[in-house]
């Protein structure tokens, strides 16, 4: 019998992919080991594994050995791996010799205690997967809708402008084929207790290494949600994603003190080493709410436009400005002098301004200011 | 630099780096410090292709950051009872360029020509 498979992860990988898992037409999982390279041909013997297995494995539950040894189904594949597409043939004995199996110890990595569920999850979905639970005072496995809703809601909007933030601070390479909704927004697809505990995976894109995009914003969030041990750092660590980030921050952590709620940020990725974890509860989220109201320009990050200005009015420093990258218009407020003498319509101009972001008490609504730094003549506009 | 087999295009990375006293481990079957102990996946095996595995990895070598990590290999049937040695190098800028690749510990590394075999000890 002969089976064609896909690779889908590398596990390890020395000069060659030395354990990876693939699967079949009929998506059954094979975890793959290189056994042998001879006459420059590298051999490969699989075995048909199961999700649970496999995450017990990948979370260093499991022996190498004891899977080979002992496989779930019976079966065992061969295969000589020269090219991407793989034809593995059926090993027809039952028990694999010495020289195909693995020493006894052979333990992927160091084992993550009491996280199975997350671990398997990130296989299946092949994703990063998020476990966000909630509760309040009453603390009995259920949770107000608004509430959960309202947290939910803040909580992807914050991942999403992390994400933005973060792909620019990092320099990622094709920006605007990485901003895009895939990479940072989350679907959910189970609950369970341990509070309301919605559990949520991602589509990100991975790269090569099976590292999945989203989890540079997850990073970035999970440091911030973590406790303040120096204000400074922390201050810097907010510095860093400032504006809509923060304002949102301010409105999650104001929830939860008004609510006096209990939000557990729980994630995973694939590659990750362990799963990483946060709880924000009443104490954390007034540390954290003092320490962003005690920094003005948080709420603030630095906006150029390009374009030719619709409207400047000198007296009372206001202005409209048709910016070519999005074909919108932005208007602002000017102090000083900075507007005498500019032209509307036909020259294009870079403005540098500062963009406030401030959120109105009763609707809890963004709204936007654009304060004018600099203006710089740039050319006609046509 | 003079890499000791021919780089595609764009190849050692951009996130790659020069090791300045970079310590890692290597395999050695022979127990020395020989050419055969630094052959890449391309110079073995010139027609494989693995899924997610780029040409530019093919030329580089694997070597670890942590001992440990590098002994576990050898209990792998690719290595045990044969690939008993450890070698440790101390990479620095003329010896090429690495990344950190697949998982942590784990780095890929472009060989230049000026990489002198004599400088790796075995542990």
């Amino acid at each position: 019998m002969k089976i064609r498979l896909d690779i889908e992860q590398i596990l390890l990988y020395y000069d060659f992919p030395e354990i990876f898992t693939a699967k079949d037409a009929v998506d059954t999982k094979y975890l793959c080991l290189l056994t042998e390279i001879k006459n420059n041909e590298p051999s490969y013997i699989s075995t048909p594994i199961s999700n649970k297995r496999l995450s017990n494995f990948i979370n260093g539950k499991e022996d190498l050995r004891n899977i080979f040894l002992k496989p779930e189904s019976s079966r065992f594949f061969e295969f000589k791996a020269m090219e991407e597409d793989i034809i593995a043939t059926e090993y027809l004995k039952e028990t694999l010799p010495e020289n195909l199996l693995p020493s006894e110890g052979f333990i992927l990595r160091d084992q993550i205690k009491d996280e199975q569920e997350i671990i398997q999850e990130s296989i299946e979905y092949k994703n990063a997967i998020v476990h966000l639970a909630v509760s309040d005072e009453k603390d009995n496995y259920s949770i107000e809708a608004d509430d959960l809703g309202d947290i939910l809601k803040l909580y992807q909007v914050m991942l999403e402008n992390i994400f933005k933030k973060e792909v620019i601070n990092r320099k990622v390479k094709d920006k605007k084929s990485t901003i895009i909704p895939q990479n940072y927004t989350l679907r959910a697809f189970d609950s369970s207790y341990s509070s309301f505990n919605v559990h949520l995976y991602s589509k990100s894109q991975t790269d090569l290494f099976g590292n999945a995009i989203v989890e540079i914003g997850l990073e970035k969030l999970n440091k911030i949600l973590s406790d303040i041990t120096s204000e400074d750092s922390h201050i810097e660590l907010l510095q860093s994603v400032k504006g809509h980030s923060v304002s949102t921050l301010k409105k999650l952590v104001r929830k939860i003190i008004e609510n006096n709620l209990k939000v557990k940020h729980k994630w995973y990725a694939p590659n990750q080493e362990k799963v990483h974890y946060q709880v924000i509860d009443f104490t954390r989220a007034n540390k954290l709410y003092d320490l962003l109201n005690s920094k003005n320009d948080l709420s603030e990050e630095t906006k150029e436009f390009f374009g030719h200005l619709v409207q400047v009015d000198v007296e009372k420093g206001t202005w409209r400005i048709h910016n070519l990258e999005d074909e919108k218009e932005y208007s602002g407020e000017s102090t000083g002098d900075k507007l005498q003498g500019v032209t509307v319509e036909t020259i294009n101009y870079k403005i540098i301004c500062t963009e406030q972001i401030e959120i109105m008490r009763v609707s809890e609504k963004e709204k936007t200011k654009y304060i004018l730094k600099s203006i710089e003549q740039e050319g006609n506009a046509t | 630099m003079n890499w000791t087999e021919e780089l595609p295009e764009s190849c050692p990375p951009k996130e790659a780096f020069e090791p300045d006293d970079k310590v890692v481990y290597r395999l050695s079957a022979s127990g020395q410090s020989i050419e055969d102990e630094y052959q890449s996946q391309r110079s073995i095996c010139p027609k494989c292709t693995f899924k997610n595995v780029t040409e530019c990895l093919t030329r580089s070598l694997s070597v670890y950051d942590d001992l440990a990590k590098c002994q576990q290999l050898q209990k792998l049937p690719r290595f045990k009872d044969r690939w008993n040695a450890i070698l440790e190098l101390k990479l620095n800028s003329n010896d090429g360029m690495i990344q950190q690749t697949f998982k942590n510990n784990h780095f890929s590394w472009w060989r230049t020509t000026e990489f002198d075999l004599t400088s790796a000890k075995v542990v």
